[in-house]
């Protein structure tokens, strides 16, 4: 019998690739398994901001600078093309002229083919700029360019088309601005002050839209059939207009109307990505390249429109939609998908009808990841563009996870991904292992491979809990099984859900400020007090710090009920009046009613979230109450809150003393019960209040930089901290430096606390630990991880030699750095200067 | 001095938790104080004396006076903002410690119950379940406090942990005995092979301490690792080395490992704190290169080796 010329896949997990994670870079010819990928990372702009100055940047001051001194630029085709667009369409439907604009940007969007480029598309229309999103809000824009964080990234000429032809356009006009008007004027003090008060609401501004496709539906099926049943609806909707509410028929026959008009626009645009693609073939004089390129032509003409039929079609396939729907039509971030299994059948069809190679695999999927890496985000507020360091557009690649029968879904797919992460050393995107009770010890290996390549990645999830998330917000446990990670610590359900539809949860509320406002509202600046505000009691009078937790929550509650103002307004307005008829077509739901995508959100889950940030700084300053003021007497209320007020100035035994009270993140019952009795309280308390679609407000983990950030906000608190100092980073994080009992006391003191909602906690380690026989020690310490099953997410930083040079050169800011070189746990400080050096080589040469 | 400790209550210095060097899996390492040794390159020097002691950090210091306020012995000075301690007339009292507040002068040196330490140790049995891991005694040297130990190892084996004892081996045969029905692992430091150099640089000669090494392996069933201390300038030859794998290799049954521990200056600032010159001072560090070549030399006598951190 003849063999078949496939290939035999690997066992998942059985092929390591720890090696290269010790080498840096991986490759003798750089970071990518092939020189095509290594030349392509090294071209790579680096888009993200660096935050040299944050108190600059949070008063508006502060000059937008990025990553290796990158000269990156407002990019103005999008809000050209999409201005023009909305300049011809007045007076025509909304959803209409929302697809036009669409249409518009498929037509004429700048597009690029970089040399050696295997998959293509992006949603800048240059790879040194970034876009942004007029039809969202355009003030900051017009502020920023002009005098503050990005007016280094416009020429003149540009500065002026901005401010006085763009911009104009849309005052009063974007989402932003209309929302704006509606808000009633009690509210607007808490919600639009920015860090002046402890709610940031205004999150519709970022407008950040967070999707999930179905896309093993999207892969079988192809654009052209969509297009084809929505152009079906249609005929079958003339039918029926007899027996139709008026209204109705108008509504369906818009939006069926506008997302076949999207449908084409997307194939328009992947045919002019082949054009290109066939026009640079025939210029090119490299065979092997010209070659290369007339395949490419063919995979983009085919795809999106019909079904994939390979492995590079279904990846160019995926990201043709994304680009396209996910960050041209709006401002998408996060995402999340189980990419291991939407692409596996196609990996495994080429594999065994030996069309690829795994090595080929492997390089499709790095030529993806960079793609996904050069996307960067969208030029919001300097201030969040840059509080989101790193230039996390959070968009999460879920592998591992189970079948639906309880089985391990890993497979080698997944483990090409870490593989091709570890070569690469970037930060998009993300991956998300799915943690689960069969997952293969081989595989986690390979993931503690891409661990020790020191990039961060990936970061961990319990997916039992992932599933009880979904079930606790009313899904159906079939749905349940659907879900996955997609945004920093944010889930969403395949296919089903929006995460959100314009405003990313409800805002974020900066816990210590709250706290702040409670000891001296009540105490002695009554004065400040707003009359509307909730009356507390004067903390003098207060016999436990469960009387201050008690204020708290109180107020606590009343910020909640301003922001739900602010949430039903702001979400109405994105519901009814922001359409987004590209990604309806993409969804089932929507294509089959008719009905916009946005409007059918609230029939799941509006999923009013909140931020909690700064949550352990609250628990550790209660901590500090209970323990100084109640049990031991040793300072009263009076005495503390004059310190706070001073910053500490002049009270430096005092803020030694709150210093050293227990600290949550030691396996400390005593500090332990207090962090679950704040989180419980908290979370009951904003579960008290309804949105208007009747949905609970939850808490969301996902804080990204703001513990920076929000930290410039906050005056000194009770745990010792000084004022404008960050917070504690995530929201079941010891504060830095205080887990002092090292990882298994840090992590059975997390476990301790109930699972609510979505979390972040991150670990740090050092390299050490990923090393030989160590390996299998973190394997196990994973697993009891999973096993406490109450900490949905963790994810470890790896202690890099900077922070170590840093900690050598101000060691009064390291007091409590104790580094763990495995056999030996010592406080920096106590280490002399040539033993700390040959730790930092040590790190460096393990990472 | 053994006898002024109840059974049930001995001094800990610290309890390190998630140790992975001092024997299999995730361990707590219970550290004990007192050490009839004075090897002079100690990186722990606190953990010599077995009573509590002091240590200092400078650098913490906030300057409040507590410390000279509170000192009987007046012992400490304050010059501008610096913190004199005049070492002559400390007696250990540890007043300056309860009143420091930023812990810039810290106890070494706790009294703890048997339940105490168990409790803190036991908080990680998951972790020991799952790596085989478990309670090492070390020290100072843990025999020295022998019936402590022995009801801590005790304790800890009757929760179902591994334990493992962490000894420099100069002790009484007859307590190392007893102590070891309670043990699964060894950790036997065997610092020289030559007595004189040993005498001279640990305070004691070795003699006592081969010949107990070689009981544990021909009377008891514990598991033994010889861990070897790399001191510059004291026994980083190649001969010396060579002799304790010979010594190693006639002994009445195999022992599990040689680890390898290069010497490291953790210790240094500690003696300067109290004023005291640390011997090692000026010595180099031990180059990976020629801990790559001890490695090979042990492992050309089928031992089997590793080298720790």
């Amino acid at each position: 019998m003849r063999q078949v010329a496939g290939q035999k896949i690997p066992e998942p997990g059985n092929l390591s690739f720890e090696d290269r994670t010790k080498r840096r870079p991986p490759y003798e010819w750089g970071f990518g398994s092939t020189p095509r990928t290594a030349k392509l990372r090294e071209g790579l702009k680096w888009k993200a901001a660096v935050v040299k100055d944050f108190i600059n940047i949070a008063i508006g001051l502060a000059k937008c600078t990025f990553r290796q001194g990158e000269n990156i630029k407002v990019d103005l085709d999008r809000a050209r093309l999409v201005t023009e667009s909305h300049r011809e369409t007045d007076g025509q439907p909304w959803v209409t002229r929302v697809a036009k604009v669409f249409v518009n940007l498929c037509e004429k969007f700048p597009i690029f083919i970089k040399p050696g480029e295997l998959i293509v598309g992006d949603p800048n229309s240059a790879p040194d700029e970034l876009r942004w999103y007029p039809e969202i809000a355009m003030q900051h824009m017009s502020e920023a360019v002009t005098s503050g964080g990005f007016s280094e990234m416009v020429t003149d000429d540009e500065r002026k088309e901005i401010v006085e032809d763009i911009c104009e356009f849309w005052k009063g006009k974007c989402i932003a601005d209309r929302i704006k008007a509606m808000l009633p004027r009690d509210v607007v003090p808490d919600v639009l002050a920015g860090l002046a008060t402890p709610i940031e609401a205004k999150l519709w501004e970022m407008g950040i839209v967070n999707l999930s496709y179905d896309y093993a539906t999207l892969f079988k099926e192809g654009l052209k059939s969509r297009i084809e049943r929505a152009e079906a609806k249609l005929k079958d909707l003339d039918r029926k207009v007899l027996e139709m509410n008026p209204a109705e028929y108008i509504e369906k026959k818009n939006n069926w109307e506008a997302m076949a008009m999207c449908g084409r626009g997307i194939i328009r645009f992947s045919q002019r990505y082949a054009g290109l693609a066939r026009e640079q073939a025939k210029a090119e004089k490299d065979r092997v390249r010209r070659k290369e390129l007339e395949e490419m032509a063919d995979v983009l003409e085919w795809v999106p429109a019909n079904p994939a039929r390979s492995f590079h079609e279904a990846l160019q396939f995926f990201w043709i939609i994304e680009v396209a729907a996910h960050f041209l039509a709006v401002n998408g971030n996060g995402g999340g998908y189980r990419v291991d299994r939407i692409w596996w059948p196609y990996y495994e069809a080429d594999m065994k009808a030996g069309r690829i190679t795994r090595e080929k695999a492997l390089e499709l999927l790095e030529c993806l990841f960079i793609k996904i890496q050069d996307v960067g985000i969208a030029l919001e507020w300097p201030v969040t563009f840059t509080g989101k360091a790193g230039g996390e557009t959070f968009y999460t690649l879920n592998i591992c996870g189970s079948t639906r029968d309880g089985r391990d879904a890993s497979n080698d797919l997944s483990c090409l991904i870490l593989e091709a992460m570890s070569n690469l050393h970037i930060n998009q995107p993300p991956i998300a292992v799915l943690y689960h009770r069969n997952i293969s010890p081989k595989v986690v290996e390979r993931a503690i491979d891409l661990l020790r390549a020191g990039t961060g990645h990936p970061s961990w999830f319990n997916e039992d809990l992932l599933e009880r998330w979904a079930l606790m917000r009313g899904y159906s446990p079939e749905d349940a099984k659907r879900t996955q990670v997609g945004g920093c610590v944010t889930n969403s359900v395949t296919g089903r859900y929006m995460v959100s539809t314009g405003a990313a949860g409800a805002g974020g509320m900066i816990l210590p400020r709250v706290l702040e406002e409670t000891l001296f509202e009540g105490g002695i600046s009554r004065t400040a007090a707003r009359p509307d505000k909730p009356e507390t009691k004067d903390p003098g009078e207060m016999a436990s710090a469960d009387e201050l937790l008690d204020a708290f929550c109180e107020r606590v509650l009343f910020y909640v009920k301003q922001m739900n103002i602010s949430w039903n307004l702001a979400h109405d307005m994105l519901m009814n009046t922001n359409p987004d008829p590209c990604n309806s077509l993409l969804k089932d739901e929507p294509l089959e009613r008719g009905i916009d995508l946005k409007k059918i959100h609230k029939e799941y889950d509006t999923y009013p979230s909140i931020y909690p940030l700064g949550m352990i700084t609250v628990v550790d300053s209660l901590i500090a109450v209970q323990k100084l003021v109640f049990d031991e007497r040793k300072y009263t209320m009076e005495e503390l809150l004059k310190a706070l007020r001073a910053n500490w100035e002049e009270y430096e035994e005092m803020r030694q003393d709150c210093l050293n009270a227990p600290k949550y993140g030691n396996d400390d019952d005593y500090a332990d019960a207090w962090a679950v009795k704040v989180s419980t309280r908290f979370e009951e308390t904003i579960s008290q209040v309804r949105d208007a679609w009747g949905f609970t407000f939850i808490s969301d983990g996902g804080t990204a930089a703001g513990y920076q950030t929000t930290g410039l906000a906050c005056g000194a608190t009770p745990d010792g901290r000084r004022a404008m100092s960050h917070l504690t980073d995530g929201s079941r994080s010891p504060m830095a430096g205080a887990d002092k009992k090292g990882p298994t006391a840090t992590l059975n003191s997390a476990a301790k606390i109930p699972f609510m909602h979505t979390e972040l906690f991150n670990q740090r380690f050092m390299p050490v630990f990923l090393e030989g026989e160590n390996r299998a020690l973190f394997a196990q310490y994973l697993r009891e991880w999973y096993e406490k099953g109450t900490i949905p997410h963790i994810q470890f930083n790896m202690v890099d030699s900077g922070v170590l040079r840093d900690a050598q050169k101000h060691p009064e800011n390291y007091t409590d750095l104790q580094v763990r070189v495995a056999g030996y746990s010592a406080f920096w400080i106590d280490l002399p200067k040539d033993t700390q050096d040959s730790i930092i080589a040590r790190t460096e040469h393990s990472l | 001095m053994e006898n002024d400790i109840a059974a049930g209550e001995g001094i800990v210095f610290n309890i390190q938790r998630f140790s992975i060097q001092d024997g299999p899996g995730i361990r707590t390492t219970v550290f004990l104080k007192g050490c009839p040794l004075r090897c002079l390159w100690c990186s722990n020097p606190e953990s010599m004396r077995l009573s509590p002691e002091i240590i200092t950090r400078d650098i913490k210091c906030i300057g409040s006076g507590k410390c000279a306020e509170i000192c009987p012995e007046r012992a400490i000075t304050f010059v501008e903002k610096t913190r004199i301690i005049d070492w002559e007339r400390c007696n250990y009292c540890m007043k300056c410690a309860q009143v420091c507040p930023s812990k810039a002068i810290e106890a070494a040196g706790e009294h703890m119950t048997i339940a105490e330490v168990i409790d803190t140790v036991g908080r990680d049995c998951n972790y020991y379940r799952r790596t085989n891991g478990g309670m090492t005694l070390s020290g100072g040297e843990p025999l020295l406090q022998w019936q402590f130990a022995l009801g801590l190892l005790r304790e800890a084996k009757r929760q179902g942990f591994h334990t493992a004892l962490d000894t420099a081996g100069y002790a009484e045969w007859e307590i190392l005995d007893e102590v070891l029905n309670y043990t699964d692992l060894v950790l036997y430091d065997v610092k020289h092979m030559d007595s004189e150099k040993h005498q001279e640089a640990t305070g004691v000669s070795n003699e006592r301490i081969l010949d107990n090494l070689q009981k544990i392996l021909a009377k008891s069933k514990a598991k033994v690792w010889i861990r070897r201390p790399v001191i510059p300038s004291f026994n980083d030859s190649e001969e010396d080395l060579e002799k304790l794998c010979k010594f190693v290799l006639t002994l009445d049954r195999p022992v599990e490992k040689i680890s390898l521990l290069p010497y490291h200056k953790y210790g240094e600032l500690k003696y300067a704190a109290k004023g005291r010159v640390y011997p090692y001072q000026d010595v180099a560090l031990i180059s990976d290169e020629q801990m790559g070549r001890f490695k090979k030399l042990v492992e050309s006598y089928g031992l089997k080796v590793d080298i720790g951190r």
